[in-house]
């Protein structure tokens, strides 16, 4: 039976992972707009004019 | 009688169906607009705007979606934004700043489909200062990481003004900073639910084997122990505001509903533990979980939030940001808190005065009607008096700033004890007087329990006054009005209403007295009816009105110009403007006057301020009214109203020249009130509500700001939800005010199902306290009543206001 209280112990542990994971997304606002990424990710990849760099995408 | 110019008008929409929209913003394109290669467009600005994009390699912005942009010459400011050079004003719009790397966000309502987004997420383009630009879509709202080494706020702002995004800059965002609060109580709560899930659902799970009875007991006592270790962060934690509110009545010496609730939460957990480490029970810390969890899930769920409309506007969201003011002999551009007494400043065309002065040069036609709700400008000369609030309907005029700008007369007002009175904002009483009576009669049931097991066993004794009180925790209670009214508030906002919490909900059952504000409110002041009265027009003697009225800054001419299409402009000689009275002229060899009543006719007796008299060689040719027109179906929705037994008054700011027809509009039993000003109003209300009544504002704007306060529910409509609304309980869209009615119908319907969700709370509290007043009442009873009662009442609360909204609107259909 101490393998059951093991399992528990460790399934509590993981369980507190996916908790941590959770306050981590509302932390960094992942929450707060759920609608413009939906559009967002459908915009085509648009061929870049020449003397535009596709440089000036890449941002912090 | 009527002579308008309807026939252009058609001609004009016919030819545009053949002809070709603008590629831009898709306006109509007429003969002579601008072109570009095969494309049209309507004006310059669109023009400029496309060139600027094109030039860039961000011509996709027209292949996400058709026509999308933005028609530049009706969003064109011509603002002169060199107030955001100020550093202070980079400091209160910036989340973050570090090492040249500035993070701001701004509030963009222009924003409407998909291209906007991919063309704000592409700005970087267009300047390479700008980092990157991420849209908030729901929120109207573009945060911005750039360089200032390489570009400033206000190139940015420039540069959104310039493809036609101009951010959203008032007194408001400048003064402003508890956004970042706000959110953070938003997650607060968040992460208690998260807290109270995690630990509810582990409990749970930790309390099957001693309900199976499959693990040995030393075993289960070990998992008990886990369990109080789970539940000391779910009651310390995710349940402390029900405790500390609860602590507040009860130091305030007020009986809530929150003192049952946290009498509950405290004995569930007391007794637990009691008896997990007596070893003479298995406790209850599993319905603890349960109880906590649902909860929050309703407060969550009450907190229902529209993302793009704020409740809470005030005068600071209506006043500019910035105004050219006079330093030297150079107009710069200045903050307007930084504004300050016998400073000059100048104000243009359309343009918000932020602060009482008195005209130092130029002719001010202001347009009160924010501030008095009369809606006919004021003519002003030098040196007199302006108040903060009006807009500046002419040319540009100069102020000599008398009163800084949150001093001004409309400040002071905004300042009125009603807006800092806590006892103006009102709480759900009806749960609280409810709270109480379930209170008392709970621990009248569990001393009497007490007593009565004391004498035959203090075991039992103890145990079953501490079930009476577990089982008995108002759970179903505080859940029912978050989940039903809740759920009512999301119904509604489907159909453009928005309601600002449960509590106006509550109250809305109750109204029994309407008050409308007349101007923009019974009568739409966006629209102008011109009509025109006397001798039919020819073509010629319509150009020759059109170029005079042209030249005129005076807004009626303004009116006059708007209501012409396609004329011919002629040349004038000997143009003179009579300051507020009236202007002539030489046109075509003919000689034209236009004015008001005194000015053409040299009499000193004014007919109608209203009126434009129109003189083409010495003789008088017809006259044009206006008026805001009445909104359609006005008469149908005031007596939809009257219908259902609401009485329904009219206050107005404006005089009464329109009393026959708010009479013919109105019930006969309806109070009609002219020529009030704010306070007056405020005080109508105020006296209405001191005689018992239960009261409904519905207002436009400023001027009856005061009285939407003042009353029980003040509802506000909204011409574009996205734009200005000031402090209110309720923001109608103007698409859903025909159908306005049928809230009442709804909401008091819905009020019916809370009743029904209080009967099924009385049920189970019943059941529950006829186990426990035996002491019988078991962890696994309580595992089972408990959330089973709650997830009922949760799912019929949903469920039957769901389905009570779909009847309703096809019932509505059908009447329609």
């Amino acid at each position: 039976m101490k393998i059951i209280l093991l399992l528990i112990l460790v399934s509590l542990f993981i369980a507190g992972g996916f908790l941590v994971a959770f306050f981590w997304a509302v932390g960094t606002g992942q929450y707060e707009d759920d609608y413009t990424p939906s559009v967002r990710m459908l915009f085509d990849d648009e061929v870049v004019n020449d003397h535009t760099t596709s440089e000036s995408h890449i941002s912090t | 009688m009527f002579v308008t110019t309807g026939e252009s008008i058609m001609k004009q929409s016919i030819d545009t169906d053949t002809k070709v929209s603008c590629y831009h913003c898709g306006e109509p394109c007429r003969e002579g607009d601008p072109t570009e290669g095969d494309l049209r467009f309507c004006c310059e600005g669109c023009r400029m705007v496309y060139l600027l994009l094109s030039a860039h390699g961000l011509d996709a912005y027209y292949s996400v979606e058709d026509m999308v942009g933005i028609n530049r010459s009706k969003s064109v400011s011509e603002e002169d934004f060199g107030f955001l050079d100020d550093p202070m004003v980079l400091h209160h719009f910036s989340s973050f700043r570090n090492e040249g790397i500035v993070k701001i966000s701004l509030d963009i309502p222009q924003i409407h489909c998909s291209a906007c987004i991919w063309l704000l997420e592409h700005i970087d383009r267009l300047n390479p200062g700008i980092r990157s630009c991420r849209v908030n879509f729901l929120k109207k709202k573009a945060s911005i990481v750039f360089d200032e080494s390489q570009i400033n706020l206000r190139s940015i702002v420039e540069l959104l003004d310039r493809i036609g995004y101009g951010p959203r800059l008032n007194l408001k965002s400048l003064v402003q900073s508890k956004d970042a609060s706000e959110r953070l109580t938003d997650k607060k709560l968040i992460y208690q639910i998260g807290v109270a899930g995690f630990c509810f659902g582990n409990i749970m799970l930790l309390s099957f084997p001693e309900y199976l009875g499959v693990v040995r007991a030393d075993w289960v006592r070990i998992l008990s122990y886990i369990n109080i270790f789970l539940s000391i962060p779910l009651l310390f934690y995710s349940g402390r505001d029900y405790l500390i509110s609860a602590y507040k009545s009860l130091y305030a010496r007020v009986i809530g509903i929150d003192i049952p609730i946290a009498i509950g939460m405290l004995t569930l957990f007391l007794r637990s533990i009691y008896e997990i480490l007596s070893h003479t029970g298995d406790g209850y810390l599993d319905s603890l979980g349960g109880f906590i969890f649902f909860l929050l899930v309703g407060r969550w769920f009450q907190q229902y939030t529209f993302q793009h409309i704020s409740f809470d506007h005030d005068y600071r969201s209506f006043f500019p940001i910035a105004v050219a003011k006079l330093e030297g002999d150079s107009w710069t551009s200045t903050a307007v808190d930084k504004v300050q007494q016998g400073d000059v400043i100048r104000i243009k065309h359309q343009g918000v005065i932020p602060c009482d002065g008195y005209i130092e040069d130029g002719v001010g036609y202001v347009d009160y009607s924010f501030v008095t709700g009369e809606s006919r400008p004021v003519t002003l000369s030098t040196d007199q008096e302006v108040y903060a609030g009006g807009k500046q309907c002419g040319g540009a005029i100069q102020l000599r700033v008398t009163k800084e700008a949150d001093r001004g007369y409309l400040t002071q007002l905004w300042q009125e004890e009603i807006f800092g009175d806590p006892s103006a904002t009102h709480t759900s009483v009806f749960i609280n007087q409810i709270g109480k009576y379930f209170t008392l009669f709970i621990l009248l049931v569990s001393l009497g329990t007490l007593i009565y097991w004391w004498s035959i066993d203090r075991d039992i004794a103890f145990q079953s006054f501490t079930a009476v009180l577990i089982v008995a925790c108002p759970c179903v209670l505080a859940l029912a009005i978050p989940f039903i009214y809740g759920n009512v508030i999301r119904l509604l906002s489907h159909d453009g209403i928005y309601c600002k919490n449960t509590a106006v909900i509550e109250r809305l059952t109750e109204v029994d007295r309407v008050v409308f504000d007349k101007t923009g409110t019974i009568t739409d002041t966006r629209s102008s009816d011109v009509q025109y009265e006397g001798t039919p027009l020819s073509e010629e003697d319509k150009s020759i009105i059109f170029t005079l009225a042209s030249q005129s800054y005076h807004p009626l001419s303004r009116a006059i110009v708007d209501n012409f299409h396609e004329t011919p402009l002629l040349r004038i000689d000997n143009f003179k403007e009579e300051v507020g009275r009236g202007t002539g002229g030489m046109i075509a060899g003919r000689e034209v006057r236009l004015g008001s009543s005194s000015f053409i006719l040299d009499t000193d007796t004014e007919i109608d301020q209203t009126t434009v008299l129109i003189e083409i060689d010495g003789r008088v040719l017809g006259r044009y009214h206006f008026d805001n027109p009445i909104r359609p179906n006005m008469s149908s929705i005031l007596g939809k109203l009257a219908d259902r037994n609401l009485r329904v008054d009219l206050l107005s700011g404006d005089n009464a020249h329109e009393l026959e027809q708010m009479e013919a509009l109105f019930p006969s039993d309806s109070e009609l009130l002219f020529n009030q000003s704010p306070q007056d109003k405020l005080n109508y209300i105020q006296s209405l509500r001191e005689q018992g009544a239960i009261v409904m504002m519905v207002g436009d704007g400023l001027n009856d700001a005061g009285a939407l306060k003042q009353s029980d529910v003040g509802v506000v409509i909204a011409q574009d939800d996205q734009f200005f609304s000031p402090a209110c309980d309720i923001i109608l869209s103007i698409n859903s005010f025909a159908e306005f009615d049928r809230l009442f119908g709804f909401v008091n319907r819905a009020r019916w199902v809370l009743y029904g969700a209080f009967a099924f709370a009385a049920f189970y509290n019943v059941i529950g306290l006829w186990f426990a007043v035996q002491g019988k009442l078991s962890p696994i009873v309580a595992a089972i009543l408990m959330p089973a009662s709650s997830i009922s009442v949760i799912l019929y609360g949903l469920l039957s206001t769901t389905l009570l909204y779909k009847f309703y609107s096809v019932k509505s259909g059908d009447r329609a």
